[in-house]
């Protein structure tokens, strides 16, 4: 049956010999046939066992392609891959070798030798004689024959190609038919990635072979499933989603993947994640909108946000805007809930504030950059600012209507206006709230302690309620920097609160707007009514529009702006440089200023000795990359004016910037070695230091990677950093109220600085003493200098110290110096009113509009 | 001073001149081997307090005559028999272990003292109780509220010197401890009196009252190798009213003990503490002085026009006596306090006020819980000597660092020049030069020397200090040493010759091959005039190699690698 090509050159002779030699050549074929069924089956089974990688191997994927060829007899042989793929059908009518009348060979049937170049066989005697060089036409008929080249095992170099006649092959299994299977039986085994590399393989093969669309149908199925059962939604719905995309009517596919949504769906009711769960129910709708259980998740929906609106009809003012956002939250769409929420929206128009960090705890202080934010909208100060027209009383919020100074600056006349009420009604501000203010900042048990202010106050006295007069040890230099404070009740405690029938304790304030609530992540503020806010008869301004802002703690800079964009929150505090570009890109949303520019520092603790060591403070110094971190981590986009590298504390432009100080230099080799001499100068223990940083972005981001670099500079010397997150309001408060740190990470603003410079040098200056605060000044020769500012009395004479401190920081390291940011603040466009450049946040805010606006589904919006 | 002549001078004539008319042959004084007045090993606490004997005999034999004022809290639930039986204990203890330096009687008649805090006793209120005994010690015994045991203070006053001692106190755990707890808290609480006898080879010589006397034991000793004085000058004040004037900054501490004479150390803050040249009469005594558990409280200042300013934010350092580490204390507040607290002066210490961290605007010995008082302790600030050593300091990283640099500079330099990459050792040398020469150091140091020098005569304010002269010294040989620029010439000198040499090189190897060329020319012409080949010349090296010993000469000649010049071993880093 098989016939060898090379075999017959050399037996051609033999064939054409005489009668016994053809005799004998016949008996030796139906004997090596006799032999040769079970040696074929042998030698296949050895090829599999001999040969990994090879046909028969377990592994397909690796082997050489073979396809697997069944005969009649049952015997298997592999083959390499045949052609064409697949055969065309095998007809038997067409196969002339089987007409009855055709003369035949004895041992015709069986096997038939051919030469190579097709020559005539040599075993075939019984066929008639042919003149030389005709064909048998028969033999090259693609229908009868079959021309395959068996799997040669490595080493072996005989040829082994033959033909097979059709009528003989019983059946023949293709390599892709065989991946296909074994794709098949791993899909079973929940083998799905080796399945998937199976039909892949299969693919790169034959594109359109049949059979592996429906094998991949099952992969998709089977493991679409698995997925969902494990709890992978996202993977399961998408795998089904293409299964969807391929075959929409796949048995059960519908009801599967209507199953999946609707869970997850309700799921994501249950949880409160409506956007989301109306995201996944519209997914579903595109996949089946008429199936039964998507009707039901969406009803729910539907129903929930009408229970919501429901309520909402019963409430009033601000709980009823609330209610009514909330129906719209669950299901935007619903007709009556907007025209609900419209009508509440114009009642008690809200302005939702996007911050790093809200106040925490509120009061009467200025401690971080959450307390000088509110401040404003809660207190009225004593004087708006510290500027010629605030001292001769013309700003409308404020409370001096007089500020004079007398004995060279040693005494002080305050005279307050008249008519503002605390916000509980109580009693309208006085001279005494002045009064308690003012001696509160003296005791060194008040949250309102400040030690400065504790060594410049000699008396406080209140002739009348109108009428505060301030008697100082010195005259003190910017004295109107001390009046633009918060003044908090005389009737409350310290913390600015009363004790109310109710188990809250109330804040008692006299700005445009009062407190109604604060936690931990969210403060919401009440526009105050216009008796309390606007009091004081010089005042014109009315109440403010917004009657209620409410500060959400977002500490994330990329899901803040993404709350931007979304329009969760309608202004952000801050911007992180790296977003800026793509929100200016943005239509909805404007970007303003920041006038001050943000210093970044690193602060060191004086009263831990290791922080004294000029050599470890030189050496971490030197271990950061200033420019390559600001390019690279903040602002993602190379220096500029505005965002460049500090060389001192004091920002560029100030008026006491020294202007040929050295920038610092990026030298790690040098680190390394004053990090060793560090520690030989601290006794040769390891130094070990905390190093902690606010959750803001800019820190989030560099942090760590300065702590790293820190890390490999001092690896040789034994020196550990350990990085600490800590909520920005929480640790700046502390580090303002004297705690003790090692390391700290600081952002600042130093605006005036014979104001500013001493807290920003020295974290804890105005502590109270048994904090030790002059002690964590990590420069004596700093401190001595901060000192000799705060008692400067002429504006020169303390121009020409702090630029000395600054000059003197470069060498003396009170903190490390890192850069100065431009911050920016962004806002919708629905809200109107709000300054493009500004020194605070709520500039005005009195007069802001917002428009309502609530957040709906992109799929619903009809874009023009 | 109110105090009647009349009582001090009693105190002083009966006690205190013969000491100072006694001299050292006291301190040879044979031993008396018994105590001249028999104890009572228990005298029931209920009977009245023994009048005490006038002393009799040298001082030195004279034990001192004690009187304890005992208090004991009510909350301590310790019943009067308990007390009795305590007060018996404890004295049991003390003639076991002190013996006959000590006369203790016990104060049976309530205490004038009682309604008064340890803390808030004054030597004038001490004064009331009378000059019968040599000391009084008021005690307490309380609760202490930490670990619920008792907590013993008091104080003890030397009536002869009219010094109120320093408070101590002592934590017993439970009761049963508390006569050991007693005798210990009085070996803590006594201090013994001494007469100065004179001074010999910078020390001085103490005659100590009661040292003849043999303790029971060792820890009995009124005085031992260790033990702090503080000394006294008695005088009389213009109106020849006495006076007691305690020495200021100075304690005697005993090095050795002879008989009864101690040799003690000073350990002073003033240079001559013992002034011969005072203008009326006077002696000089002195009395014991042990560590207090309270803080000191230090209140440092200066004058600024005409007004007391506080000394605020300035360092300040203890250091046990003699050789103890500096510790830092702590940073004076806005007021230009500081309290030592005990963890940083155990005994004796040195305490230092320092600007800047390194100038020294005081520097004092003090005793541990001396007084619970505040000291007010002017100061002449430095500012511009400070302002100058900030200067030094600045001056002192930049030359750091350019040393630090340096070698790396000059480790890079070898490598290029052994490996005769002379293009990279003239690039190292230019970065070199980048850094600058040693003079830019050394001008800058020169110029804020002399500034200092010429403001100094110019305000007649101390600015160049010892401690800034110290530093300007420091750094100039800090200059002198690492920054010299021999080693970076000898680089530029090796290179130019290495780049000589590279092109002397190629001069011959170009000769060689063009000698060789000729000779093969020659060569084949004489082959092929068939005659017989000439020997070829000999051709010379193409690199001549580096001679290990010879002349610089031979070695420019032959192009061998230059050395630079010095290349003496120098230390890593001047850290």
């Amino acid at each position: 049956m098989i016939d060898h090509p090379l075999d017959n050159q050399a037996r051609r002779p033999t064939a054409t010999g005489s009668g016994w030699g053809r005799l004998a050549c016949a008996a030796t074929v139906a004997l090596a046939m006799v032999v040769a069924s079970p040696i074929w089956t042998g030698t296949i089974r050895g090829q599999e066992e001999a040969a990994p990688g090879v046909p028969g191997a377990t592994d397909l994927l690796r082997a050489t392609p073979f396809d697997r060829i069944t005969l009649t007899d049952n015997a298997v042989i592999l083959t390499e891959p045949i052609s064409p793929r697949p055969l065309p059908p095998y007809d038997p009518k067409k196969d002339r070798s089987q007409d009855p009348r055709r003369p035949r060979g004895t041992t015709e049937g069986l096997i038939k030798i051919v030469g190579g170049d097709g020559s005539e066989p040599a075993a075939d005697m019984a066929r008639p004689k042919r003149t030389k060089g005709e064909a048998d036409p028969i033999q090259f008929d693609s229908n009868n024959y079959l021309t395959v080249h068996l799997i040669q095992p490595p080493g072996e170099t005989e040829v082994r190609d033959f033909k097979v006649r059709r009528f003989s092959v019983k059946s023949v299994e293709y390599f892709e038919d065989m991946l296909i299977a074994e794709a098949d039986r791993l899909t079973r085994e929940h083998q799905f990635a080796r399945a998937f590399e199976h039909l892949l393989f299969v693919k790169a093969r034959a594109p359109e072979w049949a059979g592996q669309g429906d094998a991949l149908n099952r992969l998709l199925f089977a493991e679409g499933s698995e997925a969902l059962l494990n709890g992978d939604f996202e993977r399961g719905v998408r795998l089904l989603r293409e299964l969807f995309e391929r075959k929409k009517d796949y048995p059960g596919l519908e009801d599967k993947l209507a199953t999946a949504y609707t869970q997850r769906a309700l799921r994501a009711l249950q949880l409160g994640l409506y956007p989301r769960g109306r995201e996944v129910l519209h997914q579903l709708e595109v996949v089946a909108p008429t199936n039964v259980k998507y009707l039901a998740a969406r009803s729910r929906y539907i129903d929930e946000a009408t229970k919501r609106l429901e309520v909402a009809k019963a409430s009033t003012g601000v709980a009823r805007l609330d209610t009514a956002i909330d129906a719209l939250r669950v299901w935007p769409e619903l007709k009556e809930a907007q025209s609900l929420f419209g009508s509440a929206f114009a009642e008690t128009p809200t302005l939702d504030v996007g911050v790093v960090d809200v106040p925490i705890p509120l009061g009467p202080w200025l401690r971080t950059h959450a307390d000088a934010r509110v401040s404003r909208l809660l207190y009225r100060p004593i004087l708006n600012a510290d500027d010629g027209d605030s001292l001769l009383g013309k700003p409308p919020g404020q409370l001096a209507e007089k500020f004079e100074t007398t004995e060279v600056g040693r005494r002080l006349v305050i005279r307050l206006r008249s008519g503002g009420l605390w916000s509980d009604a109580s009693r309208p501000v006085s001279s005494i709230d002045v009064v308690r203010t003012l001696i509160d900042r003296t005791d060194p048990n008040s949250p309102r302690y400040r030690a400065r202010w504790a060594d410049i106050l000699e008396r406080v006295e209140a002739p009348d309620e109108s009428r505060v007069e301030v008697q100082f040890n010195r005259p003190p230099l910017r004295i109107a920097s001390w009046f633009v404070g918060p003044v908090g009740p005389a009737h409350a405690s310290e913390d600015g609160r009363i004790a109310t029938t109710g188990s809250e304790r109330a804040w008692v304030t006299d700005g445009p707007y009062l407190c109604s609530g604060s936690t931990a992540d969210r403060l919401t503020l009440l526009a105050a009514e216009k008796s309390q806010s606007s009091g004081d008869p010089s005042s014109n301004t009315a109440s403010p529009r917004i009657r209620r802002i409410r500060e959400i703690r977002i500490s994330d800079g990329a899901k803040a702006v993404s709350a931007l964009i979304r329009g969760d929150v309608s202004l952000l505090e801050n911007v992180p440089p790296s977003q800026l570009a793509g929100l200016k890109s943005n239509e909805d949303v404007q970007v303003g200023t920041y006038e001050k520019p943000f210093l970044h520092q690193i602060a060191f603790d004086g009263r831990n000795p290791a922080l004294r060591n000029r050599s470890l403070k030189r050496a971490l110094s030197y271990a950061i990359d200033r420019k390559g971190l600001l390019e690279g981590l903040i602002l993602k986009q190379p220096t500029n004016d505005a965002n460049l590298v500090s060389d001192g504390p004091l920002p560029r432009g100030s008026y006491a910037d020294a202007p040929d100080v050295r920038p610092f230099e990026y030298n790690p080799m040098l680190a390394q070695m004053l990090l060793a001499a560090a520690r030989k100068e601290l006794g040769g223990l390891p130094i070990s230091l905390k190093f902690e940083y606010p959750d803001t972005p800019e820190a989030r981001a560099v942090a760590p990677v300065i702590a790293e670099a820190f890390r490999v500079v001092g690896e040789k010397s034994g020196f550990k950093v350990e990085l600490i997150e800590r909520r920005e309001s929480e640790l700046e408060s502390e580090l303002r109220g004297g705690r003790r740190f090692d390391l700290a990470y600081r952002v600042v603003n130093c605006d005036d600085a014979v104001v500013d410079l001493g807290p920003a040098l020295c974290p804890g200056l105005d502590a109270p003493s048994t904090m030790d605060p002059l002690g964590s000044s990590s420069s004596p020769r700093i401190l001595q200098l901060l000192l000799e500012l705060e008692r400067a009395s002429e504006f020169p004479t303390a121009k020409g110290i702090a630029t000395q401190i600054d000059r003197e920081s470069r060498t003396e390291l009170p903190i490390l110096p890192l850069w100065q940011v431009e911050r920016h603040y962004a806002w919708r466009t629905r809200l109107k009113g709000i300054l493009p450049s500004s020194d605070r946040l709520y500039k005005n805010a009195e007069t802001w509009e917002i428009a309502p606006w609530f957040a709906r589904d992109p799929w619903t919006v009809k874009k023009p | 001073m109110t105090i009647p002549l009349r009582t001090l001078c009693l105190g002083l004539i009966s006690v205190l001149l013969p000491m100072l008319q006694l001299g050292t042959a006291a301190a040879v004084a044979p031993e008396v081997s018994a105590s001249p007045r028999p104890k009572a090993t228990a005298i029931a606490p209920a009977a009245p307090a023994s009048t005490p004997q006038p002393p009799a005999g040298p001082p030195e034999r004279q034990p001192y005559r004690i009187e304890v004022h005992l208090a004991v809290d009510p909350e301590t639930r310790l019943d009067t028999l308990r007390q009795a039986e305590l007060v018996r204990e404890w004295r049991t203890l003390i003639t076991r272990f002190v013996g006959p330096p000590w006369d203790v009687s016990f104060r049976t008649t309530p205490s004038p003292l009682a309604g008064l805090s340890i803390e808030s006793l004054t030597a004038e209120r001490c004064e009331e109780l009378g000059k019968a005994f040599d000391k009084v010690w008021i005690i307490r015994i309380g609760l202490e509220p930490s670990s619920g045991g008792f907590l013993i203070a008091g104080r003890e006053y030397d009536v002869v010197t009219r010094r109120l001692g320093p408070v101590q106190s002592k934590r017993s755990v439970v009761d049963a401890e508390l006569p050991r707890s007693l005798l210990g808290f009085s070996l803590e609480l006594f201090n013994p009196v001494a007469v100065i006898s004179g001074e010999e080879g910078g020390k001085a010589l103490l005659t100590v009252r009661g040292a003849m006397l043999p303790p029971a034991s060792p820890i009995g000793a009124v005085s031992a190798p260790g033990t702090v004085f503080i000394p006294l000058r008695i005088t009389t004040s213009r109106d020849g009213k006495p006076l007691i004037l305690r020495i200021p900054f100075t304690y005697l501490r005993v090095e050795s003990i002879t008989g009864a004479v101690a040799r003690c150390e000073f350990v002073k803050g003033i240079s001559d503490p013992l002034y011969k040249g005072w203008p009326r009469p006077f002696s000089f005594a002195a009395i014991g002085i042990k560590p207090g558990d309270t803080p000191v409280k230090l209140r440092f200042v200066t004058r600024k026009e005409k007004m007391e300013v506080p000394a605020a934010g300035y360092l300040v350092t203890t250091r046990d006596v003699p050789d103890g580490a500096p510790r830092d204390v702590g940073v004076t507040d806005r007021a230009g306090r500081i309290a030592i607290r005990p963890q940083f002066a155990r005994g004796l210490v040195m305490v230092r006020l320092l600007a800047g961290s390194v100038e020294p605007l005081f520097d004092a010995p003090m005793m541990a819980g001396e007084s619970t008082d505040e000291r007010v302790i002017p100061v002449q600030l430095l500012p511009r000597a400070v302002t100058l050593e900030t200067q030094l300091q600045a001056l002192r990283d930049e030359v750091v660092d350019m040393v630090a640099i340096r070698a790396r500079l000059e480790a890079r330099m070898k490598a290029r020049l052994d490996g005769e990459d002379w293009e990279g050792l003239a690039e190292t040398l230019k970065e070199f030069q980048a850094l600058g020469s040693r003079e830019v150091p050394a001008g800058r140091l020169k110029s804020l020397k002399e500034q200092a020098q010429k403001e100094q005569v110019e305000t007649k304010t101390p600015i160049l200090t010892r401690t800034a002269s110290a530093k300007v010294d420091e750094l100039q040989a800090l200059i002198d040493r690492y920054l010299d620029d021999d080693e970076y010439n000898a680089y530029v000198e090796a290179l130019a010759q290495g780049k000589q040499g590279a092109v002397d090189q190629a001069k011959v190897k170009e000769k060689v091959s063009r000698k060789n060329n000729m000779a093969k020319k020659v060569a084949e012409e004489a082959k092929a005039a068939a005659t017989p080949p000439p020997l070829p010349a000999t051709p010379l090296p193409a690199a001549a190699p580096a001679q290990p010993s010879g002349s610089a000469e031979e070695k420019e000649a032959t192009g061998a690698k230059p050395k630079p010049k010095d290349q003496r071993k120098k230390s890593t880093f001047p850290f």
